[in-house]
């Protein structure tokens, strides 16, 4: 039996199409036997409408002239500073944990991947060959080889490149 | 030398107009190492200036251990002895499009063997950060300066 608390916060979920089968089930039951879940779902059904019906109206109204040239100064733009990268790294990873299981599963594995490529020590000697687009301070890296976990980032006041060449306890300090 | 920066400025720079002639053919390079540690807060006067770029790393006492300038020419590699036996490695490629190019290695261990290898450029009187390495209780950050009057 699923408690009607429980239910609660799940139902945008089954709204969504977004819980796997015998949850599915067993909260499906639960609503048709709840009226305060039947309430809540009528809720969610009459808020879509309303969604649906707004955007429709003003679908016409928005400007989209500028909108590839907006996507395209933010693509020009150079990668952020090391810590915002590493926040939103955060950020994407408590969304996850939001997400049905498959999702976040796969999207972690692409997140330890990622971090696995990063962070870890690449083969001795390994060639890291770049090319950062240098803006005022910014160094233009041509080539970069440690067999250390190493970071690279830009500090935020004049841009200096700052290359961080740490040794295996790197990655708990952080 | 590292207790009269005033004094040294001074003799630096006369010996830099002594050697005009040449500068045109010479890259100065400046090698500054910060012993970053999370001992009690202490920040170095004389870093006044780097501080505003260090401060993004996660430390509160900074503490200046050397300071060396050599004027070489394009081409010639220049060896600065670091703290911990640690050797950095700086050989000024090039001067082009108001850049200039450097290959710099960092070697560590007895006998010092490298440690990392780059080749990159930075702009004229620009800086460049490599840090990271344990030593003592802190962590080493060097600043790497390069300019020329060409
Ligand atoms: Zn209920």
């Amino acid at each position: 039996m699923i408690a009607c608390a429980h239910a609660q916060r799940l139902l945008p979920l089954l709204y969504d199409g977004e819980l796997e089968s015998p949850l599915r089930r067993e909260l499906s039951r639960h609503v048709t036997d709840c009226s305060v879940c039947t309430r809540t779902v009528a809720l969610l059904n009459r808020s879509q409408e309303l969604l649906c019906q707004t955007i429709d109206d003003h679908i016409d109204d928005v400007d989209f002239s500028g909108f590839w040239q907006g996507v395209e100064a933010k693509l020009s733009q150079p990668p952020p500073f090391w810590r915002t990268r590493v926040s939103g790294w955060r950020e994407s990873w408590l969304a996850f944990w939001s997400w049905r299981t498959p999702v976040w599963a796969t999207a972690m594995a692409v997140i330890v991947l990622a971090a696995v490529q990063f962070l870890l020590p690449p083969s001795p000697q390994e060639q890291v060959t770049k090319s950062l687009v240098s803006e005022n301070n910014q160094a233009q890296i041509e080539s970069l080889s440690t067999s250390n976990p190493v970071l690279v980032w830009n500090e935020p006041t004049h841009h200096a490149t700052v290359i961080w060449v740490g040794d295996e306890s790197m990655e708990e300090q952080r | 030398m590292k207790s009269s920066p005033a004094l040294f400025a001074c003799v630096f720079g006369a010996l830099l107009w002594a050697t005009v002639v040449y500068a045109g053919e010479m890259v100065e390079l400046r090698i500054e190492t910060v012993l970053a540690s999370n001992d009690s807060p202490y920040f170095d006067t004389r870093l006044e200036d780097i501080w505003r770029q260090v401060s993004s790393t996660p430390y509160n006492s900074y503490r200046l251990m050397q300071e060396e300038r050599r004027k070489v020419e394009w081409g010639n590699q220049v060896d600065f002895s670091l703290p911990g036996g640690r050797v950095l490695q700086v050989v000024p490629k090039h001067f082009a499009s108001e850049r200039i190019a450097l290959q710099v290695m960092i070697m560590e261990g007895a006998p010092p063997t490298p440690l990392m290898k780059t080749a990159l450029s930075i702009k004229n009187h620009g800086t460049l950060f490599f840090g990271g390495r344990r030593h003592q209780d802190g962590t080493l950050i060097i600043r790497i300066g390069a300019a020329t009057d060409e």
